[in-house]
């Protein structure tokens, strides 16, 4: 059922918030093997409810996200307690004193927070493999990755814990949890949506964005996010296109049937994208260690390794390595532009195949087996170099979930929803839930 | 951590060995971080390789 269809059972008096926030409470509950939520915000979330619950009574309209539960990764702030960002030296951090922006806007919507969800520590991977508080699995198969780093947001949007979910996303860590797991995702136009109480990664690449499980929902989300809904040109307007070259490489069979199956599109080539993909790597190396560059020189051994020493490594490029990855970008966007002012909306795979098994994080690139955590972003990084907007939407496929990327040019984010929406209604993608396991 | 030297970022790695690499950093590591250091600084100069259209 849409998030909308729950709001207004709330919103008519119909249903009540405290019923819903108790109903997702006992969801996340029964279900710690999950490993997608680390805080149950249970006082909370029945107190949000209980202020929705005597709105209604009073005759004030909650807004439109009246009662509907949902959890945002623990890089957000919340008010009164400590924002972890997925890292165990931050576990007992001085407690944040508001919420983020983004959670004060949603609760003026009627949202209601219950829970925070598990990442990769700093936001430093693909995978939410994260040291302290375990690896978030997919609902869909146990034994695999949910994809990451805003992997807890995306899985318990999947298996139906919460009506929606908040993530971030620099490389690709909204897009890529959401096409392994088969939900939608949104990174939207760089800096459209407010960062306020986000902790940071790369801030010349940092958005955030929501998860869903459909796309009408995804749309009502981020029009409260954003204060208005994103403005959408006609769908003959657009003139969608497949992105062939770099982004037809490396895909397996599924993929491959699973985009062809997007019906007759033309296929248009980019020039440049393996050093998109190397400048966003770059800068982000680059920023995410210089951020860290203190506390690393004062605590090294607190950090997660597999995040530490990248995090070293990066703080150690020189600022005119930064200044070359990032004047890049205009080349690159320029080539970019051009390709969007002719098609309107360019579709890539998140990622190559299906979600790695945890017993063998890799993914095959040019037929050699990579390390997953770093290489998952093969296709969403150069994308995200740029600041598009871009929705991630699950074909609708048997089997495993398989993601694709709908990204539009700058500010074009209502383009782009509208277009999830179009392929939605035709039966070519759709969300794949699934039910939690009781344990 | 600390750091020695000015540091220079070792974008010809083919002759150095993980110390080495961590040494030209101008940082002193504790031992469990120099191999995870030095294989992401490997990775960081092949991307400084890609992006000037040295490597693909």
């Amino acid at each position: 059922m849409s998030i909308a269809v729950d709001a207004d059972a709330v919103r008519t008096g119909r249903a009540k918030a405290m019923d819903l926030a108790r109903e997702a409470i006992g969801r996340i509950r029964a279900d710690p093997g999950l490993l997608a939520v680390t805080r149950c915000l249970e006082a909370r979330a029945l107190a949000e409810a209980a202020e929705v619950d005597a709105q209604v009574a009073r005759g004030v309209d909650p807004g439109p996200l009246a009662g509907v539960p949902y959890a945002v990764k623990d890089l957000f702030d919340v008010a009164g307690l400590p924002t972890t960002a997925g890292a165990a030296r931050l576990e007992h951090a001085e407690p944040a004193a508001c919420d983020a922006e983004a959670i004060v806007r949603l609760r003026a919507a009627g949202a209601v927070l219950v829970a925070t969800c598990n990442m990769d520590e700093f936001a430093y991977g693909f995978v939410t493999d994260n040291a302290r508080w375990g690896i978030t699995r997919n609902p869909h198969d146990r034994a695999r990755f949910a994809g990451g780093s805003s992997g807890g947001s995306a899985a318990a949007v999947a298996a139906g814990l919460v009506g929606f979910a908040l993530g971030s996303d620099t490389n690709g860590s909204i897009r890529i949890p959401a096409g392994l797991c088969g939900v939608y995702g949104i990174k939207p136009t760089h800096g459209s949506l407010p960062m306020g109480g986000v902790y940071p990664f790369a801030h010349t690449l940092d958005d955030i964005g929501a998860f869903a499980r459909s796309a009408g929902d995804l749309a009502l989300i981020d029009s409260v996010l954003r204060g208005h809904a994103a403005a959408a040109r006609p769908l003959s307007d657009l003139d969608p296109a497949i992105l062939g070259g770099w982004f037809a490489q490396n895909l397996t069979a599924d993929m491959r049937e699973g985009l062809a199956g997007l019906g007759p599109l033309p296929m248009v080539e980019i020039e440049g994208v393996a050093q998109a993909r190397s400048a966003a790597f770059l800068i982000t190396a680059y920023e995410g260690g210089h951020l860290h560059a203190a506390a690393l020189r004062e605590a090294p051994l607190s950090y997660d390794p597999a995040t530490r020493d990248r995090l070293i490594a990066g703080g150690a490029l020189p600022d005119a390595i930064h200044a070359e990855a990032l004047a890049y970008r205009a080349v690159f966007a320029e080539r970019m532009r051009r390709l969007l002012d002719r098609h309107g909306i360019l579709i890539a795979p998140v990622v190559m195949g299906p979600a790695p098994q945890m017993a063998d994080p890799t993914v095959l690139i040019d037929g050699v087996p990579k390390p997953a955590r770093p290489n998952l972003g093969l296709f969403t990084q150069p994308i995200s170099f740029l600041g598009l907007p871009v929705v991630a939407a699950p074909l609708a496929v048997r089997g495993l979930p398989l993601g694709v990327q709908l990204i539009g040019a700058p500010g074009a984010d209502g383009d782009v929803l509208a277009f999830a929406a179009d392929l939605e209604r035709k039966g070519l993608v759709r969300s794949h839930p699934v039910a939690p396991e009781q344990e | 951590m600390t750091e020695t030297t000015t540091p220079r970022f070792p974008e010809h790695l083919r002759d150095l060995d993980d110390k080495a690499i961590v040494r030209s950093l101008g940082l002193v590591l504790p031992a469990a971080c120099v191999p995870g250091v030095a294989m992401n600084v490997r990775l960081l100069a092949d991307h400084i390789a890609i992006l000037r259209g040295e490597r693909r």
